[in-house]
């Protein structure tokens, strides 16, 4: 009978994971699939929904599964996790290091707790550590322009797939968010269930393992130190300069930003132009691994809005085209002592400007004339400054909007 | 924007024949050269000496030649007009004001042959202009990309071209823009007037064109021989200004928006023994640095930035382009100004470069221009004014004489009517430079060193034809003349 149970369980998770990695590969056939597929973590959805995410048809698909798991212990795990699978096949019978973290507490659990609190204070903190972010992640490589992006698309799923040849299944039973948040919703069906149980009957309950929800000393500590870290992170984000990072069209204030983001590589994927690219530390830690736009050998295209049909989250807000083109994602300005207007007639930004924003404008105090831009028209595509001849250092730059 | 529109430059025609309405007096200089009109009908002073202007004697003046054809002005359009008029068989006079031939192509240093290609890579302009370059090439005179590379979209090579010069790929494309000696271009052009049987005279001012009613018959030049006429069948204005124009009777526009490339004077130098090697290593590794430097100096007063030579044995030759805004420039109070805060600012930035950018330490100031570099003055109002709307116009006109890369992606090609050389209500005459009957927006796009060559060529062989055949200029054969043209290297439709 269980073995039975559990063919049909494998063929299922197979299924999903062929499915995953359908949805997940470049094939252009529904823009919203990969969005889709990290979506279906209850753990994004529950984190992005308290942190202030969109709510739209995806986030449905997380909050069944969110019900399901209060009911069924871990159920998504055995089922569906395709990450889980991957990992499970990895680590076969023998891993290296089977039993050390034994005696090792949920980490995922505190992660969890400290997310959700997080979230409520507008930064879900670890919210990038969810597994099916990770794998999406992976998919990103085929954008990849060198061997860092390389190395930063691959390497969370390359530290899971390690971390099951040497410790098992390690991730899956202490360090997976992902899996601790079904484990605490199981623990709040449990007690919901324990609750009208024991009023018919007094003893004989069956305690949870190693973790119940009732309030523990470690929960608390998890919440008040997942509100603290969310608001320093918060404040460090904040901290933007006119040399910060550009964000994707769509990107919601910064200091949220870098919380609701899960570097699931969706936008960088979804990029046709390929220029969004993840952080590697322009923003500080917390925006380490988010998307920024840098603008080397394309601009944002002014009939392209997939970027922000890409997000699980919300970080990157859902646009229709219009909005999107109205969206800033900085403001082009010029170093007139950089701009070869001056010397060869050279124009290159103003015919590039989809927007008519550079035009060439009479300094009467200078007694001269010079490309300028009009802010109320620039939107910071980048179209200027990927046409700008002047090397390494543009003469006209998109520069981060700030007040 | 808002404040530079409607300004005019210099003097408007309507103002100029206003005021020599109102003063009824004939003497009115207007811009270069500087020369009375000789209309003393109503003068109303016998000694002819107001306070504010003279009356100046009837005179004879000595005819030195009688021709077929007379260009006044020794630049690119002017070179092109003289010898393609010549060359289909006109006796032809070249009259330039320097001691050289070239203009703003030699002595304005403006060693530079942008865009003969289109977007896609291929060839628009030809004939007398890539002679020109064949003839620099067996002399090492000339740098351009290779032919089997223009069109080409290889990131590695638009790179390496874009490196080398700004002018080698425009967008992500490789095309062919040429740097040209401005010495060699000088010996190679008089080779060409001996070769093509041209009389020239250089160092005389061709100010004045002789009318009849409005049929011009000849120039009045002055040089160190005195003042002397020429007489001719046909008159070719390529004084790029259009100093003929006001004397000439025939309309013009002066209107230019201050914000456009056309507006600028230029006055360039090169400076030479500069370590390049030395300058590109410090500016990979100190990139930011230097644009601090960059901004430094121009907040001197000097110009930030230059191009390199690429000519051979010219390694260490850089080539600076400051430009200046300006009133008008024909105006010969702008064009003193200009070239005195030229000079000063010249050395301002050499200076700080030699002190403070690496490479530069040991450089001198080799060559500055001999005469400023124009970008626009008037245009005439011609039998058909060339409009921004043509740029979008998907047929050649019917009398095309001239294809240009043009800079609206959507159109590659612009196409330039021979009506725009024929100044309206004038006999005889034909415009060949800049001063082509077109609005601002096309002047600015399509007056460069390539441009006029090509009109000049097309003014020329058409002069040659309508003195051949014995009619007005604006009579002639367009077919034939295109027939006459493709013959001669230029590249037409159809």
């Amino acid at each position: 009978m269980i073995s039975k149970k559990n063919t049909l369980r494998q063929k299922i998770r197979l299924a999903c994971f062929l499915l995953a990695v359908l949805l997940l590969l470049p094939l252009p056939f529904w823009i919203d699939s990969s969005r889709i597929f990290v979506q279906a973590s209850s753990f994004v959805t529950i984190c992005s929904l308290l942190a202030g995410g969109t709510i739209w048809a995806g986030t449905i698909l997380g909050l069944g599964f969110s019900i399901i798991a209060l009911i069924r212990k871990r159920w998504f795990c055995r089922y569906i996790c395709p990450t889980g699978l991957l990992l499970d096949t990895v680590s076969g019978k023998k891993p290296l290091f089977k039993t050390w973290w034994k005696g090792c507490p949920s980490i995922g659990k505190y992660a969890a707790i400290l997310t959700v609190a997080g979230a409520i204070a507008g930064y879900p903190l670890f919210l990038w550590m969810d597994p099916l972010a990770i794998l999406n992640n992976a998919f990103t490589v085929y954008k990849a322009t060198g061997a860092v992006s390389v190395a930063i698309s691959l390497s969370g799923i390359v530290i899971l797939i390690l971390l099951a040849l040497t410790s098992g299944n390690f991730w899956c039973a202490r360090l997976c968010p992902l899996g601790a948040t079904q484990d605490l919703l199981e623990n709040v069906g449990s007690f919901c269930r324990n609750l009208s149980k024991s009023v018919k009957i007094e003893s004989g309950e069956k305690a949870s393992p190693g973790f119940s929800l009732p309030a523990t000393r470690r929960t608390f500590i998890a919440l008040a130190v997942g509100v603290g870290l969310s608001l320093w992170a918060q404040k460090t984000g904040q901290a933007r300069s006119k040399d910060a990072p550009l964000r994707p069209p769509g990107a919601i204030e910064e200091d949220e930003f870098t919380g609701l983001c899960i570097r699931c590589g969706n936008c960088t994927r979804a990029c046709p132009s390929g220029i969004i690219h993840p952080d590697t530390g322009q923003a500080g830690i917390p925006g380490l691994l988010a998307p920024l736009v840098r603008y080397e050998s394309s601009y944002c295209n002014e009939e392209c809005n997939a970027c922000t049909k890409a997000c699980p989250t919300g970080a990157l807000q859902s646009l229709n085209l219009e909005q999107k083109n109205r969206y800033v994602i900085g403001k082009a300005s010029v170093d007139t002592s950089l701009c070869l207007w001056g010397f060869s007639d050279c124009n290159n930004c103003i015919h590039a400007c989809p927007y008519e924003a550079v035009k060439v404008h009479w300094y009467e105090e200078a007694y001269e004339s010079f490309p300028g831009v009009d802010p109320l028209k620039c939107n910071g595509c980048g179209a200027c400054e990927v046409v700008c001849p002047t090397g390494d250092l543009k003469a006209i730059r998109i520069r981060n909007k700030t007040d | 924007m808002k404040s530079s529109k409607d300004i005019k430059h210099g003097i408007t025609r309507r103002e100029f024949v206003k005021n020599t309405a109102i003063k009824g007096a004939a003497a009115f200089a207007i811009g270069a050269g500087g020369m009375a009109i000789p209309i003393s009908t109503r003068a109303t002073e016998s000694t002819g000496i107001s306070g504010k202007t003279i009356k100046e004697a009837a005179r004879e003046t000595k005819v030195c030649r009688t021709a077929d054809v007379v260009v006044v002005g020794g630049g690119p359009g002017g070179i092109g007009a003289a010898v393609s008029a010549a060359r289909n068989g006109a006796d032809t006079v070249l009259i330039e004001r320097y001691e050289h031939l070239g203009g703003m192509g030699t002595g304005g240093l403006v060693t530079i042959i942008p865009a003969m290609t289109d977007i896609n890579g291929k060839q628009v302009i030809a004939g007398i202009t890539q002679e020109w370059i064949e003839r620099l090439d067996k002399r090492d005179g000339a740098d351009y990309p290779k032919k089997e590379h223009w069109g080409s979209t290889g990131k590695k090579l638009v790179d390496y071209y874009k490196n080398r010069s700004f002018f080698y790929a425009t967008g992500n494309r490789v095309g062919y823009s040429a740097h040209i000696d401005a010495e060699i271009s000088k010996c190679l052009f008089q080779d060409m007037m001996e070769e093509a049987g041209i009389k020239t005279y250089l160092h005389s001012w061709g100010t004045e064109p002789i009318m009849e009613g409005n049929k011009a018959r000849g120039v009045i030049f002055e040089s160190k021989s005195g003042r002397q006429a020429v007489l001719a069948k046909v008159v070719i204005d390529s004084t790029g200004d259009g100093d003929l124009l006001p004397y000439a009777g025939a309309d013009f526009e002066t209107h230019i928006e201050k914000t456009q490339r056309i507006a600028n004077l230029s006055f360039s130098y090169w400076i030479d023994n500069v370590d390049l090697k030395k300058y590109e290593d410090y500016k990979k590794s100190n990139a930011r640095e230097l644009a601090e430097k960059m901004r430094e100096v121009k907040k001197l007063g000097g110009t930030p930035g230059f191009l390199t030579s690429n000519l051979k044995n010219q390694e260490n030759v850089v080539w600076c382009f400051p430009r200046y805004a300006n009133t008008c420039q024909y105006d010969v109070e702008e064009l003193t100004r200009v070239e005195f805060l030229g000079r000063k600012e010249m050395l301002i930035t050499h200076d700080f470069y030699k002190k403070h950018v690496p490479g530069f330490e040991k450089s001198f100031i080799v060559l500055s221009n001999s005469q400023l570099g124009t970008r626009g003055g008037r245009r005439v109002v011609g039998d058909y004014v060339v409009k921004e709307e043509d740029m979008k116009a998907k047929d050649p006109f019917k009398d095309t004489i001239a294809v240009f890369p043009n800079i609206d992606d959507k159109n590659p090609l612009m196409y330039m009517p021979y009506r725009c050389l024929i100044p309206r209500n004038v006999n005889n005459m034909l415009v060949a430079c800049r001063a082509f009957s077109s609005d601002a927006v096309i002047n600015d796009a399509f007056n460069l060193i390539h441009h006029c060559v090509s009109l000049g060529q097309a003014a020329g062989a058409a002069a040659a034809q309508a003195v051949g055949t014995d009619v007005d200029v604006r009579k002639v054969d367009i077919k034939a003349l295109q027939g006459t043209l493709k013959k001669q290297g230029v590249i037409l439709p159809g």
